[in-house]
C-alpha cells in the first residue's frame, strides 16, 4: 500500500534530472541569469536601495524614505528585497556548481556552464561584501539542516570571490565561442581587476594590488571597442553592441515583470497609455557637477538626462530641474532607460553590468596609481574622443586630458566615472572604494552644501553607517547566527 | 385493578434499563430496573403502554389480559436528538466519552444564518470564529481550543454527511499575485445550507477526534444535513429579508477640517497653503499668492465637499428563499431542499447569489441492506469589492478609499489612475466601484452513497463513497483609473480551481451483548482518500479596448504564461473503536488510527494516533438513584494522540521550478526560459502530533437543567512551522518540525429551562471558555530581541508598503504565541523638559509634539533594539449566552456573545490616527482636533507634520483592547394559527436585529476581526477590514 501513497511532482521537475542532459542543464544555468536579472536584484531591488543609499540619487518613493535621506533602517524593504535576491542567485549558482560537480554524466556544456556559475557568484558576492562587508559565505545548496551561517569576515568573502572569478576566467568561451548574450571570459578578468581596485584602495593603496588589477585589466585591453557615439549605447535598437561585455538581458515576452528601470527612471506620463513614476532622480549636485565641469556642453548631458523640461505624452509640457527646484520635479531624470514602446510590464531595455568604457576608465586609474599620469591619459582620452563624436559631428567637450599630477588624476578619474557611467549601478561603489575621507567630501558634504536644496531634498547625516548597508531585519530576525549584536556600526 | 410485570429489551434480547413506560392518557408510569424489568398496576383494562427508551422508537402495547410482558424495541438511529455523530459511528447522548458540542439549530439561529459558521458563532465552548472581513463571501476562520499549530492551516476537518471536504483555506490561485499584493482569500467551505443542517458536532477533545487521526489535530465540525421522516410528504417554504446598515463608521475630518488640516500642514512646514477659502465658503486650489486667488476669484474652478463613506455605503439587503419537502414510507425515506440566497452588501459591487440543491435519499433495499444516497449541488456568483490586501496603501483598497481619500470630488490628490482619464466619476472610492472587479463563480458537487449490510446481529458492515468537486474561477480586472490598471493600461487576470476529492471508508461494525452487564461494541475500518486538483492563472495587461473588463483577456498585449499547478495527494488509513460499557455505568472507549500520507518522505510516512477514554454514569449507582432530581451525572476522562499535516505537497522533494519565472533575453531579444530551485526541501518532514488530556463532566437535572464542564490539556509536539529563515539560505522559509505547544483550558456550558410549562417557556443557555497557550519550546537558540535574549522568531511582515512593513507578532518560548512586539510610547513630548529626555530615532533627533519612544536600552537612541513586547492577541475568555422565552404563539431569543482580554493590533491607525500630512490622507478627526500643539501641550496625539509614523512601525499607540459584547441576534417570532386552514400545518414568523448593540473600546469598525485569519503568523491584525452591518430581518416560515 505504500505504492498509494507515492505522489510525484506533476509541474515541477527533479533536480538531480536536470542534471543529466545538456539542454536540461541550459536551462538551469538561464534560471542563474533570472535570479540574476530578477525583481528583487538587478531589475528593481538594487536600483530601489543602493542608487537613493549612494548619495547620488533622490527617490520619491514614501517606503523608501529613511533610505534616501541615509538613514537606512533594518526593516527596509528594498533592502530587505535585495538581499533576499543577491542570495537566490547566490542559490541557485550553488544548486548548479554542487550538481555538475557531482555528476558523472559527460556534457558539452559542463565547462561554459560552471564557468558562468562561478562568474555570477562571484560577482554577486562582490556586490554583497560592497555593500554589508562581511556577509554570511554559502558555497553549497541550502539544506533544512544547514540554515543558520553566520557573518564571515571580509577577507574570507573576498577570497572566495576571486577564487570564483579565477575559476571562472579558466572555465569561460573566449568571444565569439559561445551564446552572444552570455559574458565571455574578460569579463572575469574585469571583475578580478575591480576586486584588486577596491582592495587596493581599502588597503591605502598597495602597489601589489594595483599591480594585480593592472594584469588583469590589460588582459581585456582590445578585446572590446567603444560604440562610436555616446547617445547611441542608449538606443534600445543599438542593445549588444562592441562595447557591451556583460549585458543583462530582458525580454518583453513572457509577460512577467523583472526590469522596473523604465518606470524608476522615466518621468511620469511619458509614454501613451502607462504610467511612469520618474521615481529615481539624480541629486542637483549630480546634474550640476557634470554641467559645470566642462565649460561647453558635454554631449554626454543631453543622452544621460530629461533636465529644463520634458513633454508628456498627452503634448503638456512639464519643467524639470534647473527650471525649477521644489517638489519631486525640482530634480532632472535619467534617460538612458527610455522604451517608447513600453507596457508598463515588461521591457526588452537591457541593463549594462559592464561595458568596455569602464575597463578604458579602470585602466586609466590603475595606470596612474601605479606609475603616474603619462600613460594613463591613453585610456581615458579614448573614453573622451568618443563622447565629443556625435551623430552631428564632433564637438569641443569633453576635452583630452594631460598635464595633470597624480593626485589631480586621480581626483578626476573618479568624477569622469560617474558622468560616464552615471546611473548604471557603480556609484554607491565608486563613492565608497576610496575611504570614509572622500565619501564624506564628494557625498555629504557635496550634497549638504549645494545652493539649490528644495523642499524635497535630505540633509544627509554625518555618519560612517553609510558607509555600508544595515544587515536587513529579515536576516537578523530569522539567521540564528547573526544577532543584532552583528549589525553593521552605526546602525 | 391489576398489576402487569414486564421487561424490555432491545432486538437481541438484552435488557434495557432505565425505559419509560407510561400508561397512556395518564400521568402513571415507571423506569425499568437494571435488569430491564417493570411492575405496574393498571386502573383498568385494557389500557396502553407507551415504552420509550433514548435511541429506540417509541413502541405502544395494548394490554388486555396478559400479566407478563416482553418488550422488545428498536434502534432508532434518526432521533438525532439523542444521538451524538462521533465520526464512523454514532453513539446515544449518554454514552459519549470525548468532548463533544453539539448544536442542534433552532429556526431563530437558523434564520440568521448565512454560512455554517454563522451556526457556530459563540454556540459551543471553545470554538471561535472571526472573520477575515464582514464583506459578503469572505472567510471566517473556526479556531477549536485555541491555536493547535503554527503552520498555515489551523483549520478544523469538516466532514459532511460522512463526506470529508476540503479544507477552509482552499481557495483559487490569485492570478494577480506579484508585487506586494494579494487578493483576499475566500470562504472554502460552501454548498452547505445552514437550513438543511440538522445538527453540528463539534469534536473537540483527542479522544473525541483520534478517529480521524492526520485530521483530527484541529478538531473536528461534523455537519449532519436533515433527512426525511416517515409520513406523508412535507413541505416547508422559508423565506428571509434582511436589510443593514455600516455601522462603528470612523470619524474622519470633514472637508471644512480637511482643509484647515492641510493648510496646517503646508504651514508647518512652510509652505505656502494648499486649499483657498473664499469669503462665501467655497474653495479652491491654492496657486501662485493669495492676492492672485482674490484677483483671479471668477475663474478660479471652485471643489466640492464629499463624505465618502456617504457617497459609498449604501442598505444592504439579502433575501433566502427555501423550499424543502420531505417523507418517507417503511422503506425508505427522502428530503429534497432546494434554496437562493440573495446578499447585497453594503457598497454596490459587494454582493453574493446563490443556488443550491440538496437532495438525500434513504432505501431499505431488504432486510439487510440500507441504501444511502446524498446529492448536493451549489452554484455561487460572488462580487467582491475591497480591493487587494497585503499593500494597504492609499490607492489600493476601497475601504482604505472610504477613510483616507481626500474629502473633495475630483481633487488629484484621489486619482491615481491615467491622467488622460481623469473624469468626475472615478477618483477616490468611485473608481474602485467602477473600475474595479474581482468576480468569482464557483459550482460545488458533494455527493456520497453509503451501502449498510447487516451481516448478522452483530456485524454490520458499512461502504461509504463521498465526492466533492469544487470548481471556482475568479477573475480580477484593474481598470486606468486605478494605479494598478494605470500603471499597465489596464490588467485583467483569470484563475481557476478544478478540485476532486473523495473517500471510500470501509467499515465493519460490531455490537454484542454479553449479559446485562457487558455490552461491547466497536468499529474497524480501512479509509482511502484522494485529492486531485488542478490551479490554473492567466494573466493579461495592456488592453487598447477595455469594455469587456476580465473578460477581455484574449485581447492583452501583454500576456503572461499560463500558471498550471497540478497537484495529487493521498491518504491511507486503518482505524479501530472498541467501546466497553459494564454495567452500563463504565465506559471505555479506545480508538486507534494509523495515516500514511503523501505529503511525508517514505520512513517518516505513517503516523499512529491511539486514545482511551473513560466515562462513568455516576448517576446510574444506587447512592445516587434516590436522587430523583438527577437525570445525569456523567465523568469523563480521555487521553489521545491526533496529527496534522497541514503543509503543501512535495516539501519532501528537491525541485527546480519555471513556475512565476520571466524569461531571460538573448541578443535577438528572444526569450529563454530557465530553473531555479523551487523551494527549499525537507526531507524529514513528518507529522506533528497532539498528545491531549480532557476531563469533564456532564450534568442533567430536574429534566432541565444541563451542565457540561471539560477542562484540558494539550501539548503539540514537533509542530509543522514555516519557519522564516534567514535570506541567506536563498529563500526565506522552509517547513519544518520544530518546537512545542501548550495548549489548556477550562470550557464550561449551560442550558436551563427556568420555566417549562404548556404555554410558557423560558430557557436559558450560555457558554464560556478560557484557553491559555503557550509555546513550550522552539528549538531555537536564544537571540537578542529588543534588550531582552529570547528563544523566539517573528511573524511574517504584515504589509509590503510603506505602513506596517514589519512583523507585529512575535513568537517566544514560553510565552503566549503571537505576542505584539514593537515601541513602547509614552504620551507626547509636550515642554521642553521632556524634549530634553527623550530619545532620538535612529538618530533624528525629536521635536516637540513628537511620540515619546521609550528608550528601553537607554543609550539615548531608538533602534530596533528597542523593541518590546507591547500587548497579546490572545483572548482571555470567549463567551456566548442567549435565552428564548415563548408564551403561547409568541416567543422571544436573543443571543449574545463576546471575547475578553485580547489586543488587536490596529493598523490602520497609522495612517488615520497621525496628522502627518501624508499623501493628501484624511484622517480621523481627533487626530487633528487633538494634535499637539504649545497651546495644547497636554495633548494625546502627536503634531500635525509628525511623520515618524511609517518608519516606527509598530507601536503600543495601535495596539487596542480588542474586547467586546455584542447583541448578535434579537428575534421575535410569533406561530400563526393555521390549524383550521386544512392546508398549513404551521406559519412562523420573526422579526429580528442582527449586530444592534456592541459594547467595546475597540476604535475600528468591529473588534470581532482577524486581517489574516488562516496565517497563524499574523494574527489579531485589522489591516483595511470592511466594516460590519446593523440589520433588520424579516422571516417567514411555513409548512405544509
Amino acid at each position: 500500500c505504500e505504492d498509494y501513497l507515492e505522489e510525484e511532482p506533476v509541474t515541477d521537475f527533479f533536480t538531480e534530472q536536470i542534471f543529466t542532459t545538456e539542454s536540461a542543464v541550459e536551462s538551469a544555468v538561464t534560471g542563474m541569469y533570472i535570479e540574476f536579472s530578477s525583481f528583487a536584484y538587478h531589475g528593481s531591488g538594487m536600483l530601489n536601495a543602493m542608487m537613493p543609499m549612494s548619495g547620488k540619487f533622490w527617490s520619491s518613493q514614501v517606503a523608501n524614505v529613511d533610505a534616501t535621506s541615509l538613514n537606512a533602517t533594518p526593516s527596509n524593504i528594498n533592502i530587505n528585497q535585495l538581499w533576499g535576491g543577491m542570495y537566490s542567485t547566490i542559490n541557485s549558482c550553488n544548486v548548479v556548481i554542487k550538481n555538475l560537480e557531482d555528476s558523472a554524466v559527460e556534457l558539452n556544456n559542463r565547462d561554459t556552464s560552471l564557468g558562468q556559475a562561478y562568474l555570477l557568484r562571484g560577482i554577486t558576492y562582490f556586490d554583497l561584501v560592497r555593500l554589508w562587508g562581511g556577509v554570511p559565505l554559502k558555497t553549497e545548496p541550502a539544506t533544512s539542516d544547514n540554515l543558520n551561517t553566520p557573518r564571515s569576515t571580509k577577507e574570507e568573502v573576498y577570497t572566495q570571490i576571486i577564487s570564483d572569478l579565477q575559476l571562472a576566467k579558466e572555465l569561460l568561451p573566449d568571444l565569439g565561442e559561445y551564446n552572444p548574450s552570455r559574458p565571455a571570459k574578460y569579463v572575469a578578468n574585469t571583475y578580478l581587476a575591480k576586486v584588486y581596485m577596491q582592495l587596493a584602495g581599502e588597503d591605502n593603496g598597495n602597489p601589489a594590488l594595483w599591480q594585480s588589477a593592472y594584469n588583469e585589466a590589460i588582459e581585456v585591453f582590445g578585446k572590446y571597442s567603444l560604440v562610436s557615439t555616446y547617445a547611441e549605447l542608449f538606443d534600445i535598437s543599438n542593445e549588444n553592441n562592441s562595447e557591451s561585455m556583460f549585458e543583462i538581458q530582458y525580454t518583453s515576452e513572457g509577460g512577467r515583470r523583472s526590469s522596473d528601470a523604465i518606470r524608476m527612471f522615466n518621468p511620469n506620463n511619458i509614454f501613451p497609455n502607462v504610467n511612469t513614476f520618474g521615481r529615481i532622480r539624480p541629486n542637483k549636485e549630480v546634474f550640476d557637477q557634470h554641467v559645470n565641469e566642462y565649460t561647453e556642453q558635454d554631449p554626454r548631458v543631453d543622452a544621460t538626462f530629461y533636465y529644463g523640461s520634458y513633454t508628456r505624452a498627452n503634448g503638456s509640457s512639464q519643467n524639470l530641474y534647473p527650471t525649477i527646484t521644489n517638489n519631486n520635479n525640482g530634480f532632472a531624470c535619467i534617460r538612458k532607460y527610455t522604451d517608447p514602446s513600453y507596457n508598463g510590464t515588461t521591457t526588452e531595455r537591457n541593463f549594462y553590468k559592464l561595458r568596455y568604457a569602464d575597463v578604458l576608465l579602470m585602466l586609466a586609474e590603475i595606470e596612474n596609481e601605479l606609475n603616474g599620469p603619462t600613460n594613463a591619459y591613453q585610456y581615458v582620452n579614448e573614453v573622451l574622443a568618443r563622447a565629443r563624436n556625435t551623430e552631428s559631428g564632433v564637438v569641443a567637450e569633453p576635452a583630452d586630458w594631460s598635464g595633470m599630477t597624480q593626485d589631480e588624476f586621480r581626483m578626476r578619474i573618479m568624477r569622469e566615472r560617474q558622468y560616464e557611467l552615471l546611473a548604471e549601478g557603480h556609484s554607491w561603489y565608486d563613492t565608497r572604494r576610496r575611504g570614509y575621507e572622500y565619501f564624506l567630501d564628494e557625498v555629504i558634504t557635496l550634497h549638504n552644501t549645494q545652493p539649490n536644496l528644495g523642499n524635497r531634498d535630505y540633509i544627509y547625516p554625518i555618519s560612517v553607517k553609510n558607509m555600508l548597508m544595515p544587515i536587513p531585519s529579515d536576516e537578523i530576525n530569522s539567521n540564528e547566527s547573526i544577532s543584532e549584536a552583528d549589525q553593521n556600526p552605526g546602525y | 385493578q391489576t398489576t402487569i410485570k414486564g421487561t424490555v429489551t432491545d432486538n437481541n434480547n438484552f435488557p434495557l434499563p432505565g425505559a419509560s413506560i407510561l400508561v397512556k392518557g395518564t400521568t402513571k408510569g415507571e423506569i425499568t430496573d437494571i435488569d430491564g424489568k417493570f411492575d405496574l398496576s393498571l386502573e383498568k383494562i385494557p389500557a396502553t403502554l407507551v415504552v420509550s427508551y433514548i435511541g429506540f422508537k417509541t413502541k405502544e402495547i395494548v394490554v388486555d389480559k396478559q400479566t407478563e410482558l416482553t418488550i422488545k424495541l428498536e434502534e432508532d438511529t434518526a432521533t438525532l436528538d439523542e444521538i451524538v455523530i462521533i465520526g464512523y459511528g454514532q453513539v446515544t447522548k449518554e454514552d459519549v466519552t470525548g468532548s463533544v458540542s453539539k448544536i442542534k439549530p433552532k429556526e431563530d439561529a437558523v434564520a440568521q444564518a448565512q454560512t455554517v459558521q454563522d451556526l457556530i458563532q459563540g454556540r459551543a465552548a471553545g470554538v471561535t470564529v472571526s472573520a477575515n472581513s464582514f464583506e459578503p463571501g469572505a472567510t471566517t476562520s473556526i479556531r477549536i481550543r485555541g491555536i493547535n499549530s503554527l503552520t498555515g492551516n489551523t483549520e478544523p476537518l469538516y466532514v459532511i454527511d460522512g463526506i470529508i471536504v476540503d479544507s477552509a483555506t482552499e481557495d483559487v490561485l490569485d492570478p494577480l499575485q506579484g508585487g506586494n499584493s494579494s487578493l483576499s482569500s475566500q470562504n472554502g467551505i460552501t454548498g452547505v445550507n445552514p437550513r438543511d443542517i440538522a445538527s453540528v458536532e463539534i469534536l473537540k477533545d483527542a479522544s473525541a477526534t483520534a478517529i480521524y487521526g492526520s485530521r483530527g489535530a484541529n478538531g473536528v465540525v461534523i455537519i449532519t444535513t436533515k433527512t426525511g421522516k416517515r409520513g406523508n410528504a412535507k413541505f416547508n417554504y422559508s423565506t428571509t429579508t434582511r436589510s443593514g446598515q455600516v455601522v462603528n463608521e470612523i470619524d474622519v475630518l470633514s472637508t471644512g477640517e480637511y482643509i484647515n488640516y492641510f493648510n496646517d500642514v503646508q504651514a508647518n512646514n512652510g509652505f505656502s497653503p494648499r486649499f483657498y477659502v473664499y469669503p462665501d465658503g467655497s474653495f479652491a486650489e491654492f496657486s501662485n499668492n493669495e492676492q492672485f486667488m482674490i484677483d483671479n476669484a471668477d475663474t478660479i474652478p471652485r471643489l466640492e465637499g464629499v463624505d465618502w463613506s456617504d457617497d459609498t455605503f449604501k442598505s444592504s439587503i439579502t433575501t433566502t428563499h427555501r423550499l424543502t419537502a420531505s417523507g418517507g414510507s417503511d422503506t425508505g425515506d427522502y428530503y429534497f431542499g432546494l434554496g437562493y440566497v440573495k446578499n447585497e452588501g453594503v457598497v454596490p459591487n459587494a454582493f453574493t447569489k446563490s443556488v443550491d440543491l440538496n437532495i438525500k435519499l434513504n432505501n431499505q433495499l431488504n432486510d439487510k441492506l440500507k441504501l444511502s444516497t446524498k446529492i448536493s449541488a451549489f452554484y455561487g456568483d460572488f462580487s467582491a469589492s475591497k480591493g487587494t490586501e497585503d499593500l494597504g496603501g492609499n490607492n489600493n483598497n476601497l475601504v482604505r478609499q472610504i477613510i483616507s481619500g481626500a474629502p473633495i470630488l475630483n481633487l488629484s490628490a484621489n486619482f491615481f489612475g491615467l491622467q488622460d482619464d481623469f473624469t468626475e466619476n472615478l477618483d477616490g472610492p468611485r473608481a474602485w466601484i467602477t473600475d474595479y472587479d474581482d468576480l468569482s463563480t464557483e459550482i460545488r458537487l458533494l455527493g456520497s452513497l453509503g451501502l449498510n449490510y447487516k451481516l448478522s446481529d452483530i456485524f454490520t458492515y458499512d461502504l461509504r463513497v463521498g465526492t466533492d468537486y469544487r470548481n471556482k474561477e475568479r477573475k480580477v480586472w484593474y481598470g486606468t483609473s486605478i494605479f494598478r490598471g494605470a500603471n499597465v493600461n489596464g490588467e485583467a487576470g483569470i484563475a481557476n480551481l478544478s478540485r476532486f476529492r473523495y473517500n471510500i471508508d470501509n467499515t465493519l461494525r460490531f455490537r454484542k451483548r454479553f449479559n446485562k452487564n457487558h455490552n461491547i461494541n466497536g468499529t474497524v475500518g480501512v479509509i482511502v482518500d484522494q485529492r486531485f486538483s488542478k490551479q490554473v492563472a492567466n494573466t493579461g495587461s495592456g488592453f487598447a479596448v477595455k469594455d469587456l473588463r476580465a473578460d477581455g483577456i484574449g485581447n492583452a498585449q501583454v500576456t503572461q504564461p499560463t500558471v498550471l499547478l497540478r497537484e495529487n495527494e493521498s491518504l491511507l488509513s486503518f482505524l479501530g473503536r472498541f467501546n466497553y460499557t459494564l454495567k452500563n455505568k463504565y465506559l471505555f472507549t479506545a480508538t486507534y488510527r494509523a495515516d500514511g500520507s503523501s505529503r511525508f518522505a517514505p520512513g517518516n510516512r505513517w503516523g499512529h494516533f491511539p486514545a482511551v477514554a473513560l466515562a462513568w454514569k455516576v448517576d446510574k449507582e444506587k447512592w445516587l438513584k434516590k436522587v430523583e432530581s438527577l437525570d445525569e451525572f456523567k465523568l469523563r476522562l480521555g487521553w489521545g494522540l491526533t496529527g496534522n499535516q497541514a503543509i503543501p505537497n512535495y516539501r519532501f522533494y528537491t525541485l527546480m521550478t519555471g513556475f512565476n519565472l520571466p524569461p531571460y533575453g538573448d541578443v535577438s531579444n528572444g526569450a529563454q526560459n530557465g530553473l531555479v530551485p523551487a523551494f527549499l526541501a525537507n526531507p524529514d518532514l513528518t507529522w506533528e502530533t497532539s498528545s491531549q488530556f480532557n476531563a469533564g463532566v456532564d450534568v442533567s437535572l430536574w429534566d432541565r437543567v444541563t451542565f457540561t464542564g471539560d477542562v484540558f490539556y494539550k501539548e503539540v509536539n514537533d509542530l509543522l512551522q514555516n519557519r522564516q529563515i534567514g535570506p541567506s539560505n536563498g529563500f526565506d522559509s522552509v517547513f519544518v518540525n520544530q518546537g512545542t505547544l501548550i495548549n489548556q483550558g477550562i470550557e464550561l456550558s449551560f442550558s436551563a429551562d427556568v420555566i417549562k410549562k404548556d404555554d410558557l417557556n423560558l430557557n436559558v443557555y450560555g457558554n464560556i471558555s478560557f484557553i491559555k497557550n503557550k509555546i513550550q519550546d522552539l528549538g531555537i537558540p536564544p537571540a537578542p530581541f529588543g534588550n531582552q535574549t529570547y528563544s523566539a522568531y517573528f511573524g511574517r511582515r504584515i504589509s509590503g508598503g510603506t505602513f506596517f512593513k514589519v512583523p507585529a507578532n512575535i513568537f517566544i518560548e514560553g510565552q503566549a504565541p503571537g505576542l505584539f512586539f514593537g515601541f513602547q510610547t509614552n504620551g507626547i513630548i509636550s515642554d521642553t523638559d521632556q524634549l530634553q529626555n527623550s530619545p532620538s530615532f535612529q538618530g533624528i533627533a525629536p521635536q516637540l509634539g513628537d511620540v515619546r519612544l521609550v528608550d528601553q536600552n537607554g543609550d539615548g537612541n531608538i533602534t530596533d533594539a528597542d523593541r518590546t513586547i507591547i500587548g497579546d492577541p490572545n483572548p482571555d475568555f470567549t463567551f456566548g449566552f442567549g435565552s428564548t422565552l415563548e408564551y403561547k404563539r409568541v416567543s422571544l431569543s436573543f443571543f449574545f456573545n463576546g471575547v475578553y482580554g485580547n489586543d488587536i493590533a490596529n493598523g490602520n491607525l497609522l495612517r488615520e490616527a497621525y496628522a502627518g500630512g501624508f499623501n493628501s490622507d484624511n484622517i480621523r478627526t481627533e487626530a487633528y482636533v487633538n494634535a499637539w500643539t504649545p497651546q495644547n501641550p497636554n495633548s494625546t496625539f502627536p503634531r500635525v507634520g509628525y511623520d515618524l509614523a511609517p518608519n516606527t512601525g509598530f507601536t503600543d499607540r495601535i495596539v487596542e483592547d480588542g474586547s467586546f459584547l455584542r447583541l448578535n441576534y434579537i428575534t421575535l417570532g410569533y406561530n400563526i394559527p393555521v390549524e383550521d386552514t386544512n392546508f398549513f400545518d404551521s406559519a412562523y414568523v420573526s422579526v429580528s436585529g442582527q449586530n444592534l448593540w456592541l459594547l467595546t473600546n475597540y476604535s475600528g469598525y468591529d473588534p470581532e476581526v482577524n486581517s489574516f485569519a488562516f496565517d497563524p503568523s499574523r494574527q489579531g491584525i485589522d489591516w483595511n477590514s470592511f466594516p460590519n452591518q446593523r440589520s433588520i430581518s424579516l422571516s417567514l416560515n411555513l409548512s405544509f
